[in-house]
């Protein structure tokens, strides 16, 4: 054999060795990396689960929150003051009084088994999961409406469809958390619902005519609370309002 | 320069690599009682293999004018050790079945190379190929499973990885050099000698490092083990 030919065969010898050593050190590389890579996206998969799971938590406490100040609120400014009237038309009933007479009180008991009916059905911690999204927004606005501070128009459009459980939980917090704010803060004398079904998305709009605030400063909490919830289901969370123009707030839930 | 030299020395003369060997050797040998079952038959192993070393250097083992014979059988005995810690570390049947069918099959394959193809007086260069090419698709199926494994799973942890790692560098490291043996051996050039000498040397220092890895890894966790058992009762 010449010695070019055996220089050759030791170069390939030597260069083929150094090849098959670096590939056997990057697969044990790659191996390492790769587990490592996994590991993080299941950590951060189970910490998205474990926020989402606490948000929803926070979400579903807040509504009962809400639901316990509301009732306590009808209690005193509603059915106390009807029962109170009651008692004090019993008390001035003549001696002799007729059914005519005693019709009226009658009417306000009546109204009163009716308003508690309607409170107990809200006490229900599953009130949205058993009745769904859209009866418990509409029962709310049914609240409202009764308190004369605003008056409410609900509009349905499309074929209602159900959203898993979490999401109607979410999606009626942020409801209720724009209903309160625009309570508090707009003077509004409307406030407007339009529930829009799509083949694939759940649109939610909510105007009212109150005197608006300036949407392009810095997002208080509450706003920024609402946004958050809104990412965790995907949904696009929009919110227009001018100084004295009212306010329109948009959500856009995928089904 | 390339000159014809005296026979090349197949494993012998390396002292390097016999250093790397005793020294793991006693490595074992000193965390012995720490060591979990499957990885104390490492011992005897190692004991195997610098015997067969030191044997070799000694001239003991040279019959026929060298000591081909001897590395015959020792790394035959490797390659099925290797295979028995593969087939105890998978637990899947189909699997375990397939390594015990390729170990027959290696098995059977060198015992006709030594008798009807090489010879038993020459190095077994084409069924220490086959073995090797078994070797590295254990090693890499190993890690391969690991991925499937719990999601706590750490290689690192485990000491069947630092012995994959051992066994994948190895083997890879040799395979281009058994490739050539049986044309470049006969030849005698004094360039493939010393190129097999340094090579040897690294990937036998690497392989018995990562040894004594898997042995400190395996004794640590044997030591968490038995203190989550106490804790458990």
């Amino acid at each position: 054999m010449k010695f070019s030919e055996q220089q050759e065969i030791i170069f390939i010898l030597i260069a083929g060795t150094i090849l098959f050593l670096i590939l056997a050190f990057s697969i044990v590389l790659f191996i390492l990396l790769y587990q490592r890579r996994r590991q993080q996206h299941t950590l951060e998969i189970a910490d998205m689960k474990n926020k989402y799971e606490q948000e929803l938590l926070r979400s579903q406490l807040e509504i009962q929150e809400q639901t316990l100040r509301t009732i306590s609120q009808e209690i005193h400014d509603n059915i106390g003051q009807v029962l109170s009237l009651a008692k004090l038309r019993l008390h001035t009933l003549p001696v002799n009084y007729t059914d005519e007479d005693i019709q009226p009180t009658k009417d306000l008991i009546s109204k009163s088994i009716s308003d508690l009916r309607d409170l107990s059905k809200s006490l229900n911690p599953d009130r949205i999961a058993d009745i769904g999204l859209m009866e418990s927004i509409r029962h709310e606005l049914q609240l409202l409406q009764k308190t004369h501070m605003m008056e409410t128009f609900f509009e349905v459009k499309g074929a209602m469809q159900r959203l898993p459980p979490e999401k109607e939980i979410i999606v009626f917090r942020i409801f209720q958390e724009i209903m309160n704010n625009t309570i508090r803060h707009s003077q509004a004398t409307v406030f407007n619902l339009l529930m829009e079904y799509g083949e694939d998305r759940m649109k939610l709009v909510l105007s009212d005519n109150g005197i608006g605030f300036d949407a392009g400063a810095d997002k208080g909490l509450g706003l920024r609370s609402m946004n958050n919830r809104a990412k965790m289901i995907s949904a696009d969370f929009n919110i227009a309002s001018e100084k004295n123009n009212g306010t329109v707030t948009t959500l856009n839930v995928p089904l | 320069m390339v000159n014809c030299v005296r026979p090349i020395p197949v494993v012998s003369n390396m002292a390097i690599s016999t250093y790397a060997e005793l020294f793991s050797l006693i490595f074992s040998i000193a965390l012995f009682r720490k060591l979990s079952a499957g990885i104390r038959a490492f011992s005897f192993l190692l004991f195997f293999i610098v015997a067969v070393e030191v044997a070799s250097e000694l001239k003991i083992t040279n019959w026929h004018r060298n000591n081909n014979w001897i590395y015959n059988l020792s790394t035959t005995v490797e390659f099925l050790f290797y295979s028995r810690l593969y087939y105890n570390e998978f637990k899947t049947s189909g699997i375990k079945n397939l390594i015990l069918y390729l170990t027959v099959v290696l098995l059977f394959t060198t015992a006709i190379n030594i008798i009807f193809v090489q010879g038993f007086w020459k190095f077994h260069s084409y069924t220490f190929m086959i073995g090797s090419i078994l070797m590295i698709l254990y090693a890499i199926f190993y890690f391969y499973s690991g991925l499937n494994k719990d999601i706590n799973y750490n290689y690192v942890r485990d000491p069947v990885f630092w012995i994959s790692v051992s066994l994948l560098q190895f083997y890879a490291g040799e395979f281009m050099i058994m490739m050539f043996y049986s044309y470049l051996a006969p030849l005698r050039l004094l360039a493939y000698s010393r190129f097999f000498r340094v090579l040897m040397d690294i990937i036998n220092v690497l392989e018995y490092g990562l040894f004594c890895i898997a042995f400190i890894v395996d004794a640590r966790q044997a030591k968490i083990d038995a203190a989550y058992s106490i804790k458990k009762r």
